[in-house]
């Protein structure tokens, strides 16, 4: 009735125009107006980025030197601090900066690796269940089904205990978390898909299957699937700097925000910086793209639950 | 509907079974146990003893089988490092896990319902935007770090609870607020979405024009319809939970199951860590097994349990 | 109550004693993200105790609306901006919301659209009637029951006991409707609004849904709002009739009389569009156009855009209410003269 009908006609139209300047205009096209909070969001994300990829250019100290003459310095905001060390050093007399610096790098490449790698992993088992059906569908559902039961961090810890810890099984393990949420939904998609009169017209027309998938099917699953990446990387972030922190992620020398915190645990009292600072960017980090997430889920995909 | 719950029971053991396998193997198959736990250097006949005693000398199909047997048999292994039965071992660390969990879950789901209703029901108010934040705030804090945060702020700073242990109630607080503000985010952050699905139906109107008092609305009408969904996923929030406690009682040295789970990894102690992951599993099992029978209780629309008439 | 209501009434004339429910000048917005829209303006009801009002209009015209905010059960964005709702002596509008859920389903029910999503379906329909009287009536859980049983029999569904317990999505839509209706006058309403009661349902159930909203009138005595929009229903069930377009009442009339003789160009559009045996047709006439949503109203007489019969004047100023003689109005510069 006419309460369903003002209902789309006002969610069909953006909001009011009013006056924007050069900045209003831009976060208008991105529809960013009015969404403070996911321009802050966007802001810190990019960056992190650019800490992670250039921060090495700005980094005072190689992150491992040792100054056993200044040990636990507080940072210069602190009393006792100066601007040798802005955030202070550690219980080796580290720079906390470029330990921040070189952990995030290695906290960012570990979480959107990670990411990439169970969203091609899921995607991929997804699609083969949805097109075989049959018994592999039943397979995967099962695993699906194993992976759910068993809590992924203590499957992560056992594995990197027992098995051993190299870069690259951290990296692998923290990829396969999550896998099974991109196969359910990209099972479930590609079977909706697949009875879709174009999927049908192109294969009459003797497209091959492997053409279908790439030119027809994943185009239009692709965009939920990102959405559905970007709301588990924070997961895989997390999951990574949990795993360090309790000392089997990532090893020294390398060093992550989660080992640092691990380390920095232990001299809450003499020394909370140590622990705090890379705290505090995880989470802000992870805020951020949980924030800019859901934007994108409402904004792209309001299916995605 | 007894076939139904008969083939639902089968399937969970089967996959009970794979993880439990898959465990074994990925455990067995990472290296000889005993070079860790003892020093280098010591006699391979004294090893042999050992390896003879735990019965890793054989190969790892055998082990697989004999593992599995002495499971039906009730004995799931002995531990490596202190000769006891994993079953007494982590049998007995279970009540203060379940102190834990059971006293977060329980805050979480009231506090998590109540918050993500006020919401809904406040939606686009200060009220929805200000929970909302601090939901989406509280899952994307690292729960260690949460630990650490408030430990820092009431145990050393303001000297009003203590850092770890689990002597008193007082020990309880820290460690269960941690687990319980992530775990009350997402759940108030799902009740919120299946309360607004809730409140746009026609039959909260008809309610109204009942003359049902807001209350009523709310309490007999709306929320026995948003608890459908949010049953299943508060159920999916258990292994969470269990998988958050293993870090957390790490962090606060509560001594559940969880930190002992975490010791025996870094002693690579077999058989105390593969019952603490059939013991999880079970669990998770178990709960969904629950979640669903809850389900076709609570969903008169559902003849058999899961499936939709 | 009733008789100390109109004792205070402020200055009750005559008139206003006449009617059970008088909507004067009632005017709704809703506030939408790009402005306020206006949706119902400046609408005037009344409806006499015992008779059937029907309120004719297409989808969007405002009609619904107007009953929901007559009842205070408008959804949050809308607004009541001016107008008072009359009903036993007390303006509606003014009442707090414990007042209104006092009234709401006792003095006056509502019956709703689609009956199977407008039931409670994690409710079996016993709970749902019993619902009704336990809040106005105070019975007891088995006295609910007992009078619940007797409204399932009254308002014709079958073993009442054992249905009792069943859940709305055991029922057909047409038993569905049935137990709307049922809850709707468990506490004997003096009035009751249907909301197209019979749109969802099958054809052969709309006349049955029809000939028992009718039977209970007689029975309860009730005064009924019957919003449609079709005019074949009000033919059938209505004692008068407003037509609504675009949010505004254009006329009203004695069901006889209006479909005697149409004088809004609109109304005739409308029944042109009806199937008809008296008459043939080649085809089905119907109005050019669609109703516009409000964003879309135009100044002056709102249909004027779709009217055949339109000049300069009408897009003017909004065309006058007019008495035409005995109980009929118009607004409209260029109504049709009889016979159409």
């Amino acid at each position: 009735m006419s309460t369903q009908q003002t209902n789309t006609a006002a969610q069909s139209q953006d909001e009011p125009r009013i006056r924007r300047g050069r900045t209003g205009a831009l976060l208008a096209r991105w529809g960013l107006s009015g969404e403070w909070l996911v321009t802050a969001a966007l802001i810190y994300i990019g960056f992190i980025l650019f800490v992670a990829v250039f921060g090495f250019l700005f980094q005072p100290y190689p992150h491992t030197q040792m100054d056993l003459f200044n040990q636990l310095q507080p940072p210069v905001f602190m009393q006792g601090g100066s601007w040798e060390h802005i955030f202070g050093t550690d219980e080796l007399g580290r720079d906390v900066l470029s330990r921040l610096i070189r952990g995030l790098r290695l906290s960012v490449l570990i979480g959107v690796i990670g990411t990439v790698i169970g969203a091609v992993l899921g995607s991929f088992l997804g699609i083969v269940a949805a097109h075989f059906r049959g018994w592999v569908e039943e397979v995967l559902m099962m695993l699906v089904d194993v992976q759910v039961s068993l809590p992924f961090i203590i499957f992560a810890l056992a594995v990197l205990a027992f098995v051993g810890n190299s870069l690259t099984i951290l990296i692998i393990v923290v990829g396969i978390d999550g896998w099974e949420r991109y196969a359910r939904l990209a099972r479930s998609m590609v079977l909706t898909a697949n009875q879709q009169d174009y999927v049908l017209a192109v294969r009459s027309l003797g497209l091959g299957n492997f053409r279908i998938y790439q030119r027809h099917v994943l185009p239009n699953i692709m965009g939920t699937l990102i959405v559905q990446a970007t709301i588990n990387l924070p997961g895989v972030i997390l999951l990574e700097s949990t795993l360090s922190f309790l000392g089997l992620g990532v090893q020294p020398p390398m060093t992550s925000l989660g080992q640092i915190l691990g380390v920095g645990r232990d001299y809450l009292i003499l020394a909370p910086w140590i622990a705090v600072l890379p705290g505090m960017v995880i989470f802000f980090l992870t805020l951020s793209i949980a924030t800019v997430g859901d934007w994108l889920r409402d904004r792209l995909d309001p299916t995605l639950k | 509907m007894t076939r139904y719950i008969l083939i639902k029971i089968l399937r969970s053991t089967f996959t009970l079974w794979i993880v439990v396998s898959a465990v074994f193997l990925i455990l067995r198959a990472s290296g000889d146990p005993l070079y860790s736990i003892f020093s280098l250097g010591t006699p391979e006949s004294t090893l042999d003893v050992f390896r003879a005693k735990w019965g890793i000398d054989k190969s790892i199909f055998e082990q697989y089988v004999i593992y599995l047997s002495d499971i039906t048999k009730g004995d799931f292994g002995t531990s490596f490092f202190d000769g006891q039965p994993a079953w007494d071992l982590v049998v007995e660390r279970l009540p203060k896990t379940l102190l834990l969990g059971g006293t977060t879950f329980v805050i979480s789901v009231v506090a998590g319902v109540t918050l993500g209703a006020i919401a809904a029901l406040k939606r686009g108010t200060f009220w929805d935007r200000g929970i909302m934040t601090a939901a989406v705030a509280s899952f994307s804090m690292p729960s260690y770090f949460l630990a650490l945060l408030l430990i820092l702020l009431f145990s050393l700073k303001l000297r009003w609870l203590p850092t770890s242990g689990a002597s008193t109630w007082q020990h309880l607080i820290l460690p269960a607020t941690t687990l319980g503000l992530t775990l009350s985010g997402s759940i108030a952050r799902f009740v919120r979405s299946a309360m607004l699905e809730v409140l746009r139906q026609s039959y909260m109107r008809t309610a109204r024009a009942k003359g049902a008092p807001k209350w009523r609305q709310i309490v007999w009408h709306a929320l026995p319809n948003a608890a459908i969904p949010t049953v299943t996923v508060i159920g999916f929030q258990l292994g969470w939970l269990i998988g958050g406690s293993v870090v957390i009682e790490t962090v606060f040295a509560w001594p559940g199951a969880g930190r002992l789970f975490i010791t025996a990894i870094g002693l690579r102690d077999f058989a105390v860590v593969q019952m603490f992951i059939l013991m999880v599993a079970s669990t998770v099992i178990i709960a969904n097994l629950l979640v669903d029978i809850l389900y076709g209780l609570l969903d008169p629309r559902i003849s058999v349990i899961g499936v939709k008439k | 109550m009733t008789e100390f209501n109109h004792h205070n009434s402020v200055a009750p004339s005559a008139a206003t004693e006449k009617y059970l429910l008088e909507v004067r000048d009632l005017s709704v917005v809703f506030d939408t993200a790009e402005g306020t829209l206006g949706v119902v303006d400046n609408v005037s009801l009344k409806v006499q105790a015992g008779r059937t009002l029907g309120l004719v209009g297409e989808s969007g015209s405002g009609k619904s609306v107007t009953c929901l905010a007559a009842l205070g059960l408008l959804p949050q964005r809308g607004r009541v901006t001016s107008g008072d709702v009359m009903f036993e002596g007390r303006d509606l509008l003014k009442l707090s919301e414990a007042e209104m859920s006092d009234l709401r389903g006792c003095k006056i029910a509502m019956v709703f659209q689609d009956p199977m999503v407008s039931l409670n379906p994690v409710r079996t329909i016993g709970w749902q009637i019993s619902e009704s009287l336990r809040l106005h009536q105070n019975l007891s859980k088995g006295a609910a029951r007992r009078r619940a049983l007797e409204l399932l029999d009254l308002v014709g569904i079958p073993e009442a006991n054992a249905r009792f317990g069943e859940y709305p999505h055991q029922f057909s839509g047409g038993m569905c409707q049935r137990a709307m209706i049922a809850m709707a006058i468990a506490c004997e309403p003096s009035l009751l609004i249907a909301d197209e009661p019979t749109t969802a349902l099958d054809v052969t159930i709309q006349a049955q849904i029809l000939e028992l909203l009718s039977q209970l009138k007689t029975e309860l005595n009730m005064a009924l709002i019957l919003i449609t929009h079709d005019l074949g229903v009000i033919a059938q069930v209505a004692d008068d009739v407003a037509v609504i377009y675009a949010g505004r009442i254009v006329e009203e009339a004695p069901v006889l009389d209006l479909f005697d003789a149409p004088l809004h160009h609109y109304t005739q559009g409308l029944m042109n569009s009806l199937p008809r045996v008296d008459r043939k047709v080649d085809r089905l006439s119907t109005i050019g156009g669609a109703a516009p949503p409000p964003q879309d109203f135009v100044p002056g007489c709102r249909f004027a855009p779709r009217c055949s019969h339109c000049d300069v004047s009408c897009a003017g100023e909004r065309p006058e209410f007019q008495n035409v003689g005995g109980a009929r109005r118009v607004a409209c510069r260029h109504p049709m003269t009889s016979g159409g």
